[in-house]
């Protein structure tokens, strides 16, 4: 084996190769051969100074921002297992198993053992958004609808609450999705209805409420109820969301305003 | 469960940028094109999310990239030497004789000049330098990345080393000339 074959064979020199006997000799050669150990030490060093001279820029943070909004743009857009929700569809049968997984769901729920946000993490963040008054738009419902569609890809409009107010819409991020927030107020009490999209179809476990698996038959609501922080917390999801209404409210107050968001939800 | 596009994005983002910048040597190019590759890796990596991740973007940025460019009439990748032409194995790093210890000002100084003449490598040069060295990718996949047999990855790898180890010495000498006739 002469330099130039030492030389292909252990080139480059700053990889980890498998051995076999064409590499054997080939190190074999190198060691005892001054020129092939300098080419080889020179081409480490070379390699080196590569990576440590690399031209590295930060990305932009509007390049952060467009490429999170085409995202969502694309999730909510593309094609994929969505079928969208219809009370009556469902056999009795269905129902009946519905009824189960309901209230499964309620008994598992604060269990919060699912990846999933969290009651716990819908109540915190929407504690940080009480303390940091983090406004980011008006709470003018065709704004907002356009808001959620730019930031999210979901034109979600914000459903008409009696006896309370929009006040405004907001980004959260909910373990490290992105979401939509709109506030709702009356007088001092106020609450916070929480839609986050889902990298991908959840799939059906003990401590969720699906709300495509209720019969119209069924009398339970469709959603989970409770609290965490001090704080009411109703949660619901869909195969592509995850939603929660989360107020300073008592229980009895967020049952009755859940089925307004479900039923608005159910059109996205 | 497994972190969302969204946020593997979030975390390499910069690299990529980088990478984006360095393939196109124009920021807004590289912002349309990390824009570009990101949709269609979202896609890739919405049907198998058990790929890597990381080399699914890369694969996504780099063909993106060699689309675009060939749409401008450019192939990055147009043969580099002529068939059954051998490069020979013997330059790499003679343009720094003797070379600097690291952590000397003499390789500060290398390392500096090597920083800067990247923009003068070729276009398919920079990308698999980019591929092999910074990404540390073996051949066979720069070369499935690139669309380039295994053997001709490694040999382009190994051209834009010395091509990037000239240009830089090159630069070293004239500089020093400079200063010499200063």
């Amino acid at each position: 084996m002469d330099c130039t074959e030492v030389k292909r064979v252990l080139w480059p020199a700053d990889v980890l190769r498998v051995s076999d006997s064409e590499l054997e000799a080939a190190l074999e050669h190198a060691e005892d051969c001054p020129d092939c150990g300098h080419f080889l030490e020179a081409d480490r060093r070379l390699a080196r100074l590569i990576r440590e001279s690399v031209p590295r820029e930060p990305a932009p943070a509007e390049l952060r921002e467009r490429l999170y909004t085409a995202l969502a743009r694309e999730r909510a857009g593309s094609p994929g297992p969505r079928r969208r929700f219809r009370f009556g569809r469902w056999p009795t049968v269905a129902g009946a198993l519905a009824v189960g997984t309901v209230v499964g769901a309620a008994i598992y729920w604060w269990g919060g053992q699912g990846a999933m946000p969290s009651a716990t993490a819908f109540a915190e963040d929407y504690l940080r958004r009480v303390v940091e008054q983090e406004a980011l738009v008006s709470g003018d419902p065709q704004e907002v609808s356009a808001f959620f569609a730019r930031e999210l890809g979901v034109a979600l409009p914000p459903p008409v609450v009696p006896g309370y107010e929009l006040q405004r819409a907001t980004i959260c991020l909910m373990n490290g999705r992105r979401g939509g927030v709109v506030e709702y107020a009356a007088g001092d009490r106020s609450f916070s209805y929480y839609l986050v999209p889902q990298d991908r179809p959840v799939t059906r476990r003990g401590n969720r409420v699906d709300v495509r698996m209720v019969d119209d038959s069924v009398t339970d609501p469709p959603f989970a109820l409770g609290r965490a922080r001090g704080l009411g917390v109703a949660t619901w999801w869909d195969e592509e969301h995850r939603h929660a209404l989360v107020g300073d409210l008592p229980v009895a107050e967020l049952e009755r305003l859940a089925p307004l968001f479900i039923d608005a939800t159910l059109r996205l | 469960m497994g972190q969302t596009f969204e946020e593997l994005i979030g975390l390499h983002l910069d690299d990529l940028y980088s990478a984006a910048l360095c393939f196109t040597q124009d920021a807004r190019r590289a912002e349309e094109l990390l824009q570009q590759a990101s949709i269609r890796a979202f896609h890739e990596y919405r049907r198998a999310r058990d790929q890597d991740f990381r080399r699914t973007m890369l694969g996504a940025l780099v063909s993106t990239y060699l689309q675009s460019e060939r749409r401008l009439g450019r192939d990055p990748l147009a043969p580099a030497t002529a068939p059954g032409e051998e490069i020979l194995y013997a330059t790499a790093g003679r343009e720094f004789e003797p070379f600097p210890d690291p952590g000397t000002p003499g390789y500060r100084l290398l390392r500096n000049w090597i920083g800067r003449v990247w923009s003068l490598l070729d276009d398919g040069d920079r990308l698999i330098l980019w591929l092999a060295d910074v990404e540390r990718l073996r051949h066979g996949i720069v070369g499935e990345m690139v669309g380039v047999p295994e053997e001709e990855a490694r040999d382009r790898h190994y051209r834009a080393r010395l091509m990037l180890s000239q240009a830089a010495g090159r630069a070293l000498s004239e500089r020093t000339a400079g200063g010499a006739e200063a």
